[in-house]
């Protein structure tokens, strides 16, 4: 992945709103990637994944690991709290496979941009939920400088040092010793 | 990202997880799980997955 030469959009997707918003004139956008997710033994189905700059982690279904081929080990496990409950995730390495903008939800031959191998948190995955994949700090935003926008209604990935190239001001200054630059 | 019409697709598929395969929902069932395993025990491949909320649901935050 050069740099400048890695750059993808992807549109916010439209998701019904329910009747209880019809006083909103508002759509209901979430920013979303196509993306799989492979273990040792098979790859997922092309997953709707929701890209959420408010969780640490990449999170997937427990049940994802037992379908891609990859085991657990309890030994690295820790509990979060997410929708309104605690729960229990147990983490591995899995590859991530990110498809091109233009693929369009259920087509069968996507191409993909971008694979890496990270951390995946398996858990008991909320049964409302909507999606089977969810995309957080670590794992995704770390992997790439990812822009996102309301306004325009879309998300860039683009190459991880794409941030440190735009902004030439230190964001931090005087930071604590304790805390350095993590690299990945 | 896609011409296939997500809204439309959710308001008829409410309440269930679907498998969207060129355009035609090949799969649906009430469960993620139960979905993933009829899609492998089907041998359909290349379809993309995810879940439609019922109307009568609450919007959710992130994960839910």
């Amino acid at each position: 992945m050069g740099e400048g030469d890695f750059e993808h959009t992807y549109p916010y997707l439209e998701e019904h709103r329910g009747a209880d918003w019809h006083w909103l004139d508002r759509p209901l956008l979430r920013p979303s990637v196509l993306a799989t997710v492979t273990g040792p033994q098979e790859t997922s189905d092309l997953l709707l994944a929701l890209v959420d700059s408010g969780c640490d982690h990449v999170l997937v279904p427990e049940w994802m690991a037992m379908r891609i081929g990859i085991e657990l080990d309890d030994r690295r496990s820790s509990t979060i709290r997410i929708g309104g409950s605690s729960r229990r995730v147990q983490f591995a390495e899995a590859t991530l496979n990110l498809a091109h903008p233009q693929t369009e939800v259920g087509e069968s031959t996507p191409d993909f941009v971008h694979n890496w191998t990270t951390l995946v948190g398996f858990m008991d995955w909320p049964p409302l939920a909507m999606t089977l994949l969810i995309l957080g700090q670590a794992g995704f935003f770390d992997e790439f400088t990812v822009t996102m926008s309301r306004h325009s209604q879309a998300l860039t990935v683009s190459h991880q040092e794409d941030f440190d190239s735009r902004y030439e001001s230190p964001i931090v200054r005087n930071a604590p010793v304790a805390s350095p630059r993590f690299e990945p | 990202m896609s011409t296939v019409n997500l809204v439309e697709i959710q308001k008829k598929w409410a309440g269930l997880w679907v498998a969207v395969k060129d355009g035609d929902v090949v799969e649906s069932r009430p469960t993620a799980h139960a979905l993933v395993f009829a899609l492998k025990d089907r041998d359909i491949v290349g379809a993309t997955v995810f879940r439609c909320p019922s109307d009568d649901e609450a919007e959710l935050v992130g994960l839910g």
